[in-house]
């Protein structure tokens, strides 16, 4: 294997990582934020009175 | 007859004091320049240009770019062209906006104010599919270390997969400008094909009960103050992150946060119309320009072209496969279509997967899983652009 090939798979393995880590990270910093921002009564209010 | 001939005949003009007609045979040489300029390999890219504009008003595909982009080739190839060169307009455009990556961060900003990411804020789960539907890129970039290209090359090649225009400019304007219209040529083709490309791949790796899985969704409300909290604490997390992605994703959200934060309408309307508009329009005319011949007819266009194909299906099968993988450990199944729609070609995939599955059961409403898979893909290729910024100088010191 060349070391373009290499470097391309420490690319591929490295590159995918950070996107994973970063949008998992984004999923649990919105899951945090609603929990904390979300009144309670607006999670489980009638679907009449939230519109 | 070329210039030396004008000038002798220009010359005898003037020691002699003959007849004007012998001087015109220098003038229409001037004239005739550009007929006498022509080649097969100009004409083969008045076709292209030709192509992209026939394609941009007939088919509709990605008009806003391809049209700019087909006639700013058609620019570029007349013989001696003013509009390219040292003094050339579009030069000038190019050097001002694509060298310094002005256009691409602009069109950033447009986009974060066009997108509402409410969908994605009611279904944060669907990130992993933003995440997931990345693939393609880096097993792109493989297959083109593969075929010979560096490393630097590669990666701007790979980068087609985001299905984003600007990212794929981006990243090749930084690291190969020599490829940057072909690569150009391919995201946004392959964006606009998005509707021919995704289907086949889907159908090949899902079985018909795959498709037909129903998908519960809760329109919960979604806080402002979460809006408006968002795009900042993105920016910081995926800044810190990969700092050398900041001017992506933090223009991106700077748009959004223009959009939601209620006290901007007009700059957000403006960020949405105008500046959208204005840049497009330059941006497209701008890399148009760097299409001639010489630098466009050639194998590596073939290739680049044939791995832009690559890129989408490797994006569009990792999406599936992604959430195909997640159903063996959920009792509530999803819909293994919607991997497919983690891609950032908004809202053509999540329009795509909706249709896909009302073709499986009428009755059976994709489109808000899709459409959130679809914006978490815009995040999932922003940040994929930042990650290659930042890893490929740091393994090639």
């Amino acid at each position: 294997m060349s070391e373009t090939m290499i470097m391309g798979v420490q690319l591929a393995l490295y590159g995918l990582g950070t996107v994973f880590a970063a949008l998992v990270g984004f999923a649990l910093l919105v899951m945090v934020l609603r929990r904390t921002m979300t009144p309670p009564a607006a999670e489980t209010a009638p679907a009449d009175e939230q519109s | 007859m070329g210039m030396p001939n004008a000038e002798k005949w220009f010359g005898s003009v003037r020691t002699s004091g003959k007849s004007a007609t012998v001087g015109g045979f220098g003038v229409l040489d001037a004239l005739l320049q550009g007929f006498t300029g022509l080649t097969w390999g100009r004409v083969a890219m008045f076709a292209i240009g030709l192509t992209l504009i026939y394609l941009a008003i007939k088919k509709q595909y990605e008009p806003m770019i391809l049209l700019p982009l087909g006639f700013g080739a058609i620019l570029a190839n007349i013989p001696f062209s003013a509009a390219i060169g040292e003094h050339g307009v579009l030069t000038i455009l190019y050097d001002a906006g694509i060298t310094t990556e002005l256009f691409p961060v602009l069109i950033f900003i447009a986009v974060g104010a066009m997108i509402d990411f409410s969908p994605l804020l009611r279904n944060p789960v669907m990130f992993f599919f933003g995440a997931a539907a990345q693939f393609g890129i880096f097993a792109t970039i493989l297959v083109a270390i593969g075929l010979g290209f560096d490393l630097k090359e590669a990666a701007s090649i790979g980068i087609i997969g985001a299905a984003d225009g600007p990212t794929s400019i981006y990243v090749a304007a930084r690291f190969a400008p020599g490829l940057l219209a072909p690569i150009s040529v391919a995201a946004y083709s392959y964006m606009a094909l998005v509707p021919l490309i995704q289907p086949p791949v889907i159908r090949a790796l899902t079985t018909q009960a795959e498709r037909r899985i129903r998908m519960d969704y809760q329109d919960v409300p979604i806080p402002k103050a979460l809006k408006i909290v968002f795009p900042i604490a993105v920016t910081l997390l995926a800044g810190l992150l990969v700092p050398m992605g900041v001017a992506l994703i933090g223009l991106l959200m700077f748009g959004n946060l223009i959009r939601e934060c209620g006290v901007l309408e007009r700059l957000s309307l403006s960020a949405q119309n105008e500046l959208a508009n204005l840049v497009t329009l330059l941006l497209g005319i701008t890399i148009g320009s760097t299409m001639t011949a010489e630098a466009f007819l050639n194998s590596h266009t073939l290739l680049i072209l044939g791995m832009g194909l690559v890129a989408f299906i490797f994006d569009t099968a990792g999406g599936v496969l992604f959430a195909k993988l997640v159903n063996l450990f959920l009792k509530r199944k999803i819909n293994p279509m919607i991997g497919a729609a983690g891609i950032s070609a908004f809202p053509m995939s999540a329009r795509v997967i909706h249709k896909m599955g009302l073709a499986e059961d009428r009755s059976n409403y994709l489109i808000m899983h899709a459409i959130s898979a679809n914006v978490a893909g815009q995040i999932g290729s922003v940040m994929a652009g930042g990650a290659v910024l930042a890893l490929v100088p740091a393994l090639l010191k």
